[in-house]
Formats: C-alpha cells, structure tokens, sequence
C-alpha cells in the first residue's frame, strides 16, 4: 500500500499516513522506528477497524518537518489532533507504542474528547530510577536499532531486507534521531503530572524482552492512571508490533472489542 | 578576554564537539546539536561586530541584552573549525572562509582521505585554493637521532594509542549527529573511525606508526622530512604540533619540544611561502602589548617540580 498525503493544521503540513479498513475509527502513532508501510499488525486490525497510521513530524518521508516541531506536548498533540480533523475523525481509538504511546496518552490527556479508548504499549515518558531501561540511542553506529527487538537479527530482517542498504540505513538513524528530539537525554517527557487527566479506559501493555521500557513500568502508568488495565506480550521485543503482530494485534482487538 | 591578555592572538575554535563529549556527557540533544552551533555561531559572530547593545531572541538562546565586553582587539578573531569529516563543515568554512582543520589521531591515510574531499569540495564550489586555509593536527617527537626517538618515545606513543583514546561504540555517534548527507558520503565520525584506526595503532610497529602517518618522529632531518611529506600531501599550510602525548613526562617533552623549536621550525616553516597566510591572527605591533613578567628558567623549573 502507498502512503497518502494530506495537508493539516493552520500551517498545511503536509502528513504521509496510511489508511485502510472500516469499522471504528483507530488513530496508531508509531514508535521509534516510523512506519514499515503498512505493516502486518496494521492489516490485521484493519480488518476490524478503520486504521490511519500517519508518519509524525520528524520521522520517514516527514525528516524534513522534525526543526518546526517543539520537544515538548504541546506541539506533537495539536498536530495529531489536526490530523484527525482533516480526516474528518471526531474522536478514534488510539493505539500507541514506544514514543507514540506517549503522544497518544498526550492527546488523551490535553484533548480528551478525541480519544474513546487508548491503548499504550510499551510506553516512553516515564522515567523510574530502579528501572531506567536500556539507552536506545547509545547502541552500536553499525545496527542501533537492535536493542528495539527481543531477537537482534530482527532488525536485519524487518528493517533491511529487500531495500538498499544505505537507505534503510539512513532511514533507521533519521528516525531514531526524530525520537532523539523528543526524549534525549532521559526519557521523561512530564507526562507523569498530565496522566490523571486521561478519562478514556486505558489498556497498558509491557513486552516481557523489552530492553528499553522494563516491564515494571506498566505498573508505573497504571498508577497514575484513572482507568487502566495491565497486559503484557510475552517473548516480544520494544517494536513488539513488527516482532510479533498477530499478538499485538490480538491484545488490541481484545481491549476494544 | 583572552584576545585582550595577549595583544590579539587569539585563534577562535569552533569544534561541533564530539558525540560523546556534547551528547552522552554533557546531555545536548544530537537531533538538534547542528542548528544550536550554528545559532551560537551567528550570536558570536554578531556580539564581536556590532558595537551596540541588541537583543537575541534565537531558538536555542534567548538574551535580552548582549553586551560584550571587554571586546577582541581583532576585528574578528580568525576562527578555526575543527572538523571530523562531515560534509557540510566544509561548505560552512568555504562560505565563511574560515580554516578547516583536521585534528586526529588516526593516520595519514585518513588524514588524506579527509583532506582530498575537502580540497574537492573547495574546488567545487570555486574557492582559490590557499593551503593556510586547511591546518592538521600531528603527534611529533624530535630526538638527535631516530634511534633515540624510538628509545625515549615509543612508550609514550604506546601508553596513548592503546591507552588514551578508547571510545565505546554505543558513544561514538549519537543519532542525529552525522547529516544524511555525510552519512551517504560514507564518512564515519572522526571517533568511530579512530576506534578502529586505533586498534590497528595498537598493534603496529614503531617503523610503522611512523611510516602510516600515525606519529612523526625522528631526528631533526627525518622529522623535516615526514612534515614535508604531512604538508605537501595534505596540502595544509597549518600544522597544530602535538609535542607532548601519552603519559610523557615534563622533561621528555621539552627536550623534544626544544629540539623542535631549534632544528625543525626554521625548516619546515617556508614551505609554503608562495601563499599569504589569512588566517593567523594578527596581533598589536609587540611593542603595545601586555609584556608578563619575565620569570627565570630556575623559578619555572621549580614551580614545575612542586606542580608535579
């Protein structure tokens, strides 16, 4: 499938995003490594939901939109919420992993009408000094995106394969510096002091091999959240949603439903 | 401040900074570090020249009031950009005409590779070439002979190479640090590149850290004959003589440093006497300038040994 374009917001941003499906609308923010198009996990729930996977400010075909976006909440969640006005979507699902979780508990948060149900997985933007979790941009310059899966390999073959190397290569550093923006040097994006204004019934999900968020961490937003279920994925990594997408789509399903 | 204290003869550094030096030690976001130093760049460059008060309202800082003082006496400093071999360092020296320099430990080969693409660049973009316009960064050691060279200095070269320059991997290039561009040119970070130029220093011969560019060392003729060699490759015309490396002690260094001073300097220094030199500083005339006080070789000496 082709990402579409559309333009939003008051400043015609031009969004890449995919959409397919019907059903109730699901708004999916992606995590540190942008979209691999529109990848199995997203077929999966399209066949239940009308799934819009937009690329955020920063990350893939959008590199070039990463110096207009603050670092901060406020920008990223006005932005999705544009999205989902030229889309014509009054409120959604939102399903978020990794950074797009905390983007998705953002807009839950600071625009609440727009959000039915959420679902975080993996999430970024809490910071627990026990359980800090693995740096994900202090890995290796050669393969830094592997600490984002449970099996290392995973990154050769979700995020290599079949594409020239120097792009993908390129593609996988300008995304993991579009996450740089947002959470260097610590991962604490303030959105502890914002989660008690979440009112959607929330679902938080912590893969059991996740390097970068430790699993103690659903626990962690459960707490500060109003109405929050726990799950978790078992065997899976970070990027649980490329790794395992039958599970993930499922654990979703499961929540909506 | 210090152009002041010294009558004019300050050289202004502006080094990007190295991933882990700025990003994982002192916590700059990579993703933004390439337009916070330009920013810082045009708020220097603004506060030398403009002779009033101004505000600053940029992205990365904000000033109500700028107010430098005391002012450079140079009109500006020249200013020197340190580079490990992105790409765009290149065209932001050719549009400023600042020197490039290339400060490492990791070879001639490299050193070449780095220059090659530079001077490239240069001719590309229709800049006359000038060799002062490029400066290189070189371990040197004299001694009257280069069997003397390898017996006091090899140690110390050793005690560096293997010792002092380890980098981990994880902290070599944060992302966002190197643009797309320079990651396509292929061009490593200057670090990652060293980590593994340097595990090959490690294990080389001393004939050979010489021969590869690694360290210049010798008597007087061989060392004048290596930095030719550096000079003319490399087409620099500015060479930043690292005389002191390692765990080489204070009266190694300056027998070395003095040998140098006396045999090598007068040598090497015409080599490019064709071209005008635009960016040393250029001071006030000696006899207008702060003169310290004069402090004899025994005091020194003394004060060296308590120090130490």
């Amino acid at each position: 499938m082709e990402a579409k374009t559309i333009k939003v917001g008051p400043l015609g941003r031009q969004v890449h995003y995919f959409r397919a499906g019907c059903g109730d609308p699901l708004l999916y923010l992606h995590h540190m490594l942008g979209l691999q198009g529109f990848a199995p996990a997203l077929v999966e729930l399209s066949r239940h939901y009308d799934v819009i996977a937009p690329f955020a400010p920063g990350w893939g075909p959008a590199k070039d939109d990463l110096p207009e976006i603050d670092p901060g909440p406020l920008d990223i969640t006005l932005h999705n919420g544009d999205v989902l006005d030229a889309l014509g979507v009054e409120s959604a699902h939102v399903v978020g992993i990794s950074i797009g979780a905390w983007m998705a508990a953002e807009l839950a948060a600071i625009q609440p009408q727009r959000v039915r149900k959420l679902v975080l997985v993996n999430p970024l933007g809490l910071w627990l000094e026990d359980a800090p979790g693995e740096d994900p941009f202090a890995q290796h310059p050669g393969f830094p995106s592997r600490a984002q899966f449970a099996e290392p390999r995973m990154r050769e073959r979700l995020l290599m394969e079949g594409r020239d190397k120097m792009d993908a290569h390129v593609e996988e550093l300008l995304n993991l510096r579009a996450a740089a923006k947002f959470l260097w040097p610590i991962p604490d994006t303030g959105i502890k002091r914002r989660l008690g204004r979440i009112k959607a019934p929330t679902l938080v999900a912590t893969s059991e091999l996740d390097r970068i968020v430790p699993a103690a961490h659903g626990p962690a937003w459960q707490a500060a959240l109003a109405d929050a279920r726990l799950a978790s994925l078992p065997g899976a990594g970070h990027a649980a949603d490329l790794e395992q997408p039958a599970a993930f789509a499922q654990l979703v399903r499961d929540f909506l439903q | 401040m210090i152009d002041c204290i010294s009558g004019g003869r300050l050289i202004s550094g502006f080094p990007v900074g190295s991933s882990m030096d700025d990003n994982y030690a002192c916590g700059v976001n990579p993703a933004t570090l390439r337009e916070k130093y330009l920013e810082g760049h045009d708020l220097i460059r603004r506060a030398w020249s403009d002779p009033d008060v101004f505000a600053w309202n940029g992205k990365h800082y904000k000033m109500r009031y700028v107010n430098l003082w005391p002012r450079p006496i140079q009109n500006p400093p020249p200013i020197w950009v340190p580079g490990g071999g992105s790409v765009e360092t290149w065209d932001f020296c050719a549009q400023h005409n600042y020197n490039y320099s290339y400060l490492s430990f990791s070879g001639y080969i490299r050193g070449q590779q780095l220059m090659e693409g530079f001077w490239r660049r240069m001719e590309e973009l229709g800049t006359e070439f000038n060799p002062y316009q490029a400066a290189f960064a070189q371990q040197i050691c004299v001694a009257e002979t280069d069997a003397e060279a390898q017996r006091l200095y090899e140690k110390h070269a050793r005690y560096f190479f293997s010792r002092c320059l380890h980098i981990h991997p994880g902290f070599a290039d944060a992302p966002g640090y190197r643009t797309e561009a320079t990651i396509r040119a292929g061009l490593q970070t200057q670090m990652a590149g060293q980590s593994s130029a340097l595990n090959q220093a490690a294990s080389l011969s001393w004939q050979e850290m010489i021969d590869k560019g690694y360290i210049i060392a010798g008597s007087p003729d061989s060392v004048c004959e290596q930095m030719e060699r550096v000079a003319k490759g490399l087409k620099v015309g500015h060479l930043v003589c690292l005389l002191h490396f390692g765990d080489m002690p204070n009266e190694v260094c300056r027998y070395s440093t003095e040998l140098f001073a006396r045999k090598v300097m007068p040598k090497v220094r015409p080599i490019w006497n064709e071209y005008e030199d635009h960016w040393s500083p250029k001071p006030m005339p000696r006899q207008d300038r702060a003169v310290p006080r004069a402090i004899p070789l025994a005091e020194t000496t003394t004060t060296v040994a308590r120090a130490g």
